[in-house]
Order: structure tokens, then sequence, then C-alpha cells
């Protein structure tokens, strides 16, 4: 088993290349990440999260999240978003 | 707090007009089943008691509206239709609702009658709903849940809707960066993230914006346009919709309805309440424009009211709130009848001062002619008619219709006759005959005991008309006019008619009268008013419960008023109501008797002619005169009043009328004209005959007001039974003879 994928900032300034990652990773059946990193998260950031979750749902593919940095658990709490995202508490 | 209660009382203000708005409807809708205004207006009044009960909580009277609701819209729809149960049910309901709604209001439990009775009304109405079918009871529980769900967002909730256009991230905006700036303004209490919108990974782009949001924020200082103005960078990549929280509708709804009357249009109502921005009034009529070009859309849906209403800008009741207020203006503007309403106590204190002010009217010029001050005499002459045109207006300000008084005999009426099995109809004639307003007050009581009395006894069971060739359908009337300065009202009914006989033999019985008493059918008529009578051969329990027709006449007699009978046998009965039109100044004549001053009702004289004791017209015996070929009875006020001193010079006849009576009252001297600023006797003098009360000349002194009626009364009984006063066979010696 690949390492979890180390993702950046989530932000309108990388959602192309978080795109592709995430798209690329699917395809891979490689699809778990690390957002310990991830400093700042905007909305584009959490339609890419959600996004991805919706397209692993028509593959039948898993998501998986390791460590979640304290600025994404607190906007997709705030937002209520952890379940449809599949990042549990 | 106290807002609140303001706020509960205008509920409850609005409610009980709403109950009445559904009153009229339900009897208008039981005439004509086919009116579609009047379903409208009851479906409207039942909503809106529904959704602000909703508001603030009242459970009962919301669940229980809500059935109603439920039952209306099928009515409305044509799928129950309306038959004579139907109303007398929903008219129950409308009677209960009121109940709920002071039991809400006033924070009590609701009696135990009135809980069995809403359990029972509430079946009653799932009876007609069951017939519609199943279907539509589930649609009912469906409705309950998703108002739950709204309710559970919290009423202190603003409620901001927002879609971003797709480019919103491309033009380098963040919503979220908005959100974090909201809650600076207030507390956010959720955030909902739509993203039905967004596509899968592989579909979507990523920096195409998907997501709409609804936000729930609350705080003290939130206005529209504080929202708003956060968004002022994105307005054109942004649809927003702002509705404020459901705690503030009543007071958009107050602010609604202090604005001026002048406001017309719907849209300028709901900005100036708050309710609405610039910004979202000036999209909505965009949008209305769009879908009139468009063509798409019905009529109905593009009224700036369901415009704004389906979007969400504004709440549904304020909306209804502005429409009523926009349709209240129109009719004002249109009648020219403004309205303004005043505390009474305000009125009578300005008629006081009136009052005052004719008394000082009259000192002054009193003054003016014993100093012979010919040009102070002119000026206060025209003060005087300036002083008479301010008395008359502001006498005319507690003057009130008569029409409210008497629709409200409408339901009585329906409700009576179904509990005595009888069909009848109530006539209202004469509404808008202006009495004051004490008066209406205090008339209603006497009034609903002639109607329940002519209902019970007076109308003829459906069988007996028809076996006497009348319709079988009773008619009530209730009539008013004004006739010489008093009001009449008229309770006419055309059932069976007085039995003079009965009752000329129940009188006897009773020892009111002499079995050989030779009276007129009015005097016997006159005799069901005398305490202790009654010819109900059977007391039901609708009239007969204690309160008679003695208490009728006495209140009317409190009023300065007089009642009397008409009744043909087989035909019907009428009763005359006269009462003045103000119980506080009026026109008076001002006689002198024996040095005495005494003031008679202008509106009652006739005329006044000179007293000749050697006119051979004169009957000094019998008390009456040939007055152009016609008797006139008179009274002597001296012997009335007691006085012993001889009349000074010759007297004079004041012919005086009321209703179809004439009589005469003879008077030393004339005085002319006089306002009269009427002062109540005191608790003592109230059983005295023939006075009414007092008032004040302008020389300080006391003058008594003469009671016309009671006196003519006693002026034509002496002339027919002459029985009434003691006959006084010396009075032509007593009396000095005239040189």
């Amino acid at each position: 088993m690949a390492e979890p994928i180390k993702l950046d900032d989530l932000t309108i300034f990388n959602a192309m290349s978080t795109r592709d990652i995430f798209v690329k990773a699917l395809s891979e059946d490689q699809a778990e990440f690390d957002l310990s990193d991830v400093g700042e998260i905007d909305s584009s950031g959490l339609q890419l999260l959600i996004a991805l979750r919706k397209q692993a749902d028509i593959d039948g593919k898993n998501v998986k999240y390791h460590s979640v940095s304290d600025p994404v658990r607190e906007l997709i709490d705030q937002y209520g978003m952890a379940d449809v995202i599949g990042l549990s508490a | 707090m106290s807002s609140m209660d303001q706020a509960v009382k205008a509920f409850q203000t609005e409610a009980s007009e709403l109950l009445v708005d559904m009153e009229d409807g339900l009897l208008l809708l039981e005439t004509n089943p086919e009116d579609e205004d009047s379903i409208n207006s009851i479906f409207r009044a039942a909503h809106t008691i529904k959704g602000t009960a909703g508001i603030f909580g009242f459970d009962l009277v919301e669940s229980f509206t809500h059935v109603l609701e439920n039952l209306l819209d099928e009515i409305r729809d044509g799928k129950v239709s309306i038959t004579e149960d139907l109303i007398a049910v929903l008219l129950k309901c409308r009677d209960h609702i009121g109940v709920l709604v002071d039991a809400a209001v006033d924070e009590e439990e609701i009696a135990d009658d009135d809980k069995q009775n809403n359990d029972s009304l509430l079946s009653q109405l799932k009876v007609f709903l069951g017939d519609v079918g199943s279907a539509e009871v589930k649609t009912e529980s469906k409705t309950v849940v998703a108002e739950k769900v709204i309710t559970n967002t919290g009423v202190e909730d603003w409620h901001i809707d927002l879609r971003f256009s797709e480019d919103v991230l491309r033009g380098g905006m963040d919503p979220i960066s908005f959100f974090r700036y909201l809650a600076k303004l207030g507390e956010l209490s959720s955030i909902q993230v739509d993203h039905s919108a967004l596509p899968p990974l592989n579909e979507m782009d990523s920096e195409t914006s998907y997501l709409n949001y609804v936000v729930h924020l609350r705080g003290e200082a939130l206005s529209k346009e504080k929202i708003e103005s956060v968004f002022e960078f994105v307005r054109d990549d942004l649809d927003l919709s702002i509705l404020p929280p459901v705690e503030r509708v009543w007071e958009f709804i107050s602010s609604i309805d202090s604005l001026p009357d002048e406001i017309l249009s719907l849209g300028e109502l709901l900005q100036q309440s708050g309710t609405l921005t610039q910004a979202e009034l000036l999209a909505a009529l965009d949008k209305q424009q769009d879908m009139r070009a468009n063509q798409g859309a019905s009529v109905e849906d593009s009224k700036l009211g369901a415009i704004l209403v389906n979007d969400q800008i504004v709440h549904e009741e304020v909306v209804e709130a502005a429409l009523n207020k926009q349709k209240k203006s129109k009719e004002k503007k249109a009648t020219g009848n403004r309205q303004l309403r005043v505390d009474a106590d305000k009125l009578d204190g300005l008629i006081n001062l009136v009052g005052e002010l004719v008394i000082a009217g009259a000192t002054s010029n009193l003054l003016a002619e014993q100093n012979g001050d010919d040009s102070l005499l002119e000026a206060i002459s025209s003060m005087s008619r300036l002083v008479e045109e301010i008395r008359d207006s502001a006498l005319r300000l507690r003057m009130v219709q008569i029409g409210e008084t008497f629709s409200r005999f409408q339901r009585v009426v329906r409700d009576v006759s179904r509990e005595l099995g009888k069909n009848i109809q109530l006539e209202l004639r004469g509404g808008e005959t202006e009495l004051d307003k004490t008066m209406v007050e205090k008339i209603g009581d006497p009034l609903m005991h002639l109607v329940r009395n002519a209902m019970d006894h007076g109308i003829e069971p459906a069988d007996v008309r028809a076996s006497t060739n009348k319709p079988v359908e009773g008619n009530m009337t209730l009539n008013a006019f004004h006739d010489s300065g008093s009001i009449v009202i008229q309770v006419i009914d055309d059932g069976k008619g007085l039995d003079r006989d009965v009752i000329f033999n129940k009188a006897v019985e009773k020892g009111l009268i002499e079995a050989s008493a030779s009276m007129t059918d009015q005097e016997v008529f006159r005799l069901i008013f005398e305490p202790g009578f009654s010819t109900a051969a059977a007391v039901t329990n609708l009239s007969g419960r204690g309160v008679g027709m003695d208490v009728v006449k006495k209140n009317i007699e409190s009023l300065r008023g007089t009642v009397d009978v008409e009744s043909k046998k087989g035909e019907g009965t009428t009763i005359n109501i006269r009462l003045p039109l103000t119980l506080a100044i009026i026109d008076g004549f001002l006689v002198d008797i024996s040095g005495s001053s005494y003031v008679i009702p202008l509106d009652m004289v006739v005329e006044c002619i000179e007293m000749n004791e050697n006119d051979e017209t004169l009957s000094v015996h019998s008390n009456y005169i040939n007055l152009r070929g016609k008797v006139l009875p008179f009274l002597r006020l001296r012997d009335v009043f007691g006085s012993d001193k001889p009349p000074t010079g010759r007297e004079n006849i004041v012919v005086v009328h009321n209703g179809t009576q004439t009589a005469g009252l003879v008077v030393d001297e004339l005085l002319g004209e006089f306002q009269t600023v009427i002062k109540p006797l005191g608790k003592i003098f109230q059983n005295l005959k023939g006075v009414s009360g007092s008032t004040i000349l302008g020389t300080g002194e006391v003058a008594v007001i003469l009671d016309v009626p009671g006196l003519m009364q006693k002026a034509i009984s002496q002339t027919t039974t002459h029985g009434f006063i003691s006959h006084d066979n010396n009075r032509g010696d007593s009396h000095p003879v005239l040189h």
C-alpha cells in the first residue's frame, strides 16, 4: 500500500492541480489523502472534496483521509459536510 | 418584552377582526354557496390566524385552525360541497377559535368544556374531510412535518439564501470569506451547503462555483440593509434573498399598519416597513417584467406579492398585511373617508368643554344685553353662531352608524331560528343612520331582547304560517331612521301580532288595570312593558330568562328614550324605540312658569299659541282645545309643578309633538331658544316624573329640562281616561279671571 497523498492548501489557486490529483488518485485506486498540511481551504476546495466523494460513489471506490488539519476540520464541521465528504469525526 | 406584548395584543385585535370577516363570509355563503369571494375571505382569515398563531407558539390555536384550513381548502377547490350542516359546524369552529385565541393571549388553560368542544369539532371537521378521501389526509400530515422543520430553525434566525453565479470563484471572491464576515455581525447559527448542482469530479470544472448556501444568522442589530451591504461587492455574481426572522414578522406588520395611507404601492409599503430593500424590490420588479413579457407565467404568479413570497424574500403574512393595508387605503381614498381612532375620553373631554363654552357664551350674551352694548351684542351673536357650529360638529364626532350593531343580529337571528326550528330571515334597513356612541352601546341589550322575544313569541311556526296563507319564511326587520331630533329604531316582525284581549285579561288578573277600564289598543299593548307582565304561555329558555320587557323599557328610558308598540292581529308587531340623538347638548326652548325657567327640547316644539280663556275653542274643564279643527289636549305646567302664584299675564301654549302624538303645554312666558347643556339630575331625582335633567343658564341659575314624552302621556291620558291626574273640578275657580 502506497503512502497517502499529502495535499497542499485547498484554494482556488491550486484548484486545477488538486482536481488533477484527485482524478489520478481515483483512477489508480489510490484515493488516500493526508490533509495535515492543508493550511487554507476555501469553497473551491470544499466543492472539490464533495465532487470527489460523488465520483467515488459512482465508480464504487473508496476515499480515505488521514490526519486532518484544524482549518479543514473546522470548516467541514461548521458546514456540516463531514458525512457528505466521508470525513469521519 | 413589551414589544412582544404589544404584538400579542395586535394579534388578538387582528384575530377578532378576521373572525368577524369569517362570520360575515359564512353567513353570506349560507345564502349564496356559489360566492367565491366569501370562500376566499373565510380561507384567508383562517390562514392568517393559523400563521400568526404559529409565530407566537399558540399551538392549540394553530393546530385547530390548521384542520379547519384544510377543510376550507377542500371547499375552495369544490371537493367538499357546502351544506347547512357544514356552515353550522364552521360557525361553531369560528366561535371556538375566538375562545382559543383569548385563552392563548391571556396565557390561560382552556376550560374543560372548551376542551371537549375542541375535540368534538375536530372530529366533525375530520368527518367532512374524510368525505374527500384518505389521500388528502396524508398530505395534511406531510405539511405538518414540513412546518416543523421550518420552525426548528429558530424564530430569531435570519434566513439568508445565497445563489452565487458560476463565475464567482474566477472573479476572486470566496463565499466562505463572506460568511466569516457575517459571523462578525451576529451569531452564525448554521450554514447549509446545497451541493445538488455539483457534478461528480470527472465532469466538474474546478474553477466554476457549484455550491449554494443557506445561512442562518441571529443578532440584535441586524437589518436587511446591513446584511445586504456585506455582499455589495458580489451583487452581480449573487442571487441573494434575505428572509427576516419570523420573530420580526409582527414588527413589520405593525409598522405597515402604521404607515400613512398615501402609500399605495405594495413595493413601497414593504420597503418602508423595512422588510424589503430597494435592491430586492428592483430585482423583483425586473423579474415581474420578464414573467409578463414571456407570458409563460400565470397572472397570479407574476404578481409582485407572489414573487416576493415564492422567492422567500418576504414572509407571506407580511405581504398579506401589506395587501390588506393597500386595500384599506384605497377604499379610504375612494370614499374620501379617512378615519382616525381617537380615545373616547378625549372626545368626552372636548364635549364637556364645549358644554362649558356654551354656558359661558350665554353669560356673555346676557351681560351684553344688560349693558345694551350693540357692537358687543353683534360680536357675541356671531360668536354664538360659531359656538353652535362647534357644538354640532363636536357632537357629530361621537356619532356612529347603527349598522354595525344591526349586523350582529344576522348571526343571532340565524342561531335562534335554528334553535326554535323556525325559518326566519332578518332584514336590515337604515344601517347608515347615526347616533351617539354611548347609545349604540347601550341599545344592544334591549334590542337583543326584543328580537329574541319577537322570534320566540311573535313569529309562528312554519306549519301555522302555511295554514294562514303567510309565507312560510318568517321575516324580522330592524329599521332605523331620524325623525325630528330623535332616532327611531324599529323591531318589526310579521308574526301573529299581539292579542288585545289576552293582554287585557292578563292585566286585569294581575291587578294592573280595572276590568271596567276603557283603553285604546295602543294603551293595552303598552301594558306588556309593565313589570311582572308576561303573556307567554310557556317560558322558553330564550325569552323569559328573568329579563322582562319592563327592563327593556327601563333601559330605554334611562337613555331618555321612549318605546311603544303597534300591532295588528295576524299581521305582526312593530316596536318603535325613540331615542334622543345625543345625551349631552341640545337646542332648547326656554319658558317661564311663575318665575322659574324650564327648557323644552326645541326639536319637539311645533308652534306656540296664545291662550285665550274666553275663547270658545277652549274647554277649560276638559283640558283640551280645538286647534284648527283638531283636538289638542293640554297640560298646565303650573299645576304639574305645584305653583300657587297666579300667572301675571296672558298664558301661552307650546304645542309639542313626539312621534305621532301632539299635545300642548301651558306656560307663563316664552323666553326663546337656548342652547342647553344637559346636566344629569342627582340620584334622588331619578324617579321624578316630567323632568329629564337640568341645565345652567347664563345667569348661573338652574333650569329644569322637561321630559316631554312623559308629560304628553299625562296630558293625553287625562283627556281620555280622566284618571291619571286627579280631576279638579274647581280648577276654574282657583284661576284668576284674565283681564
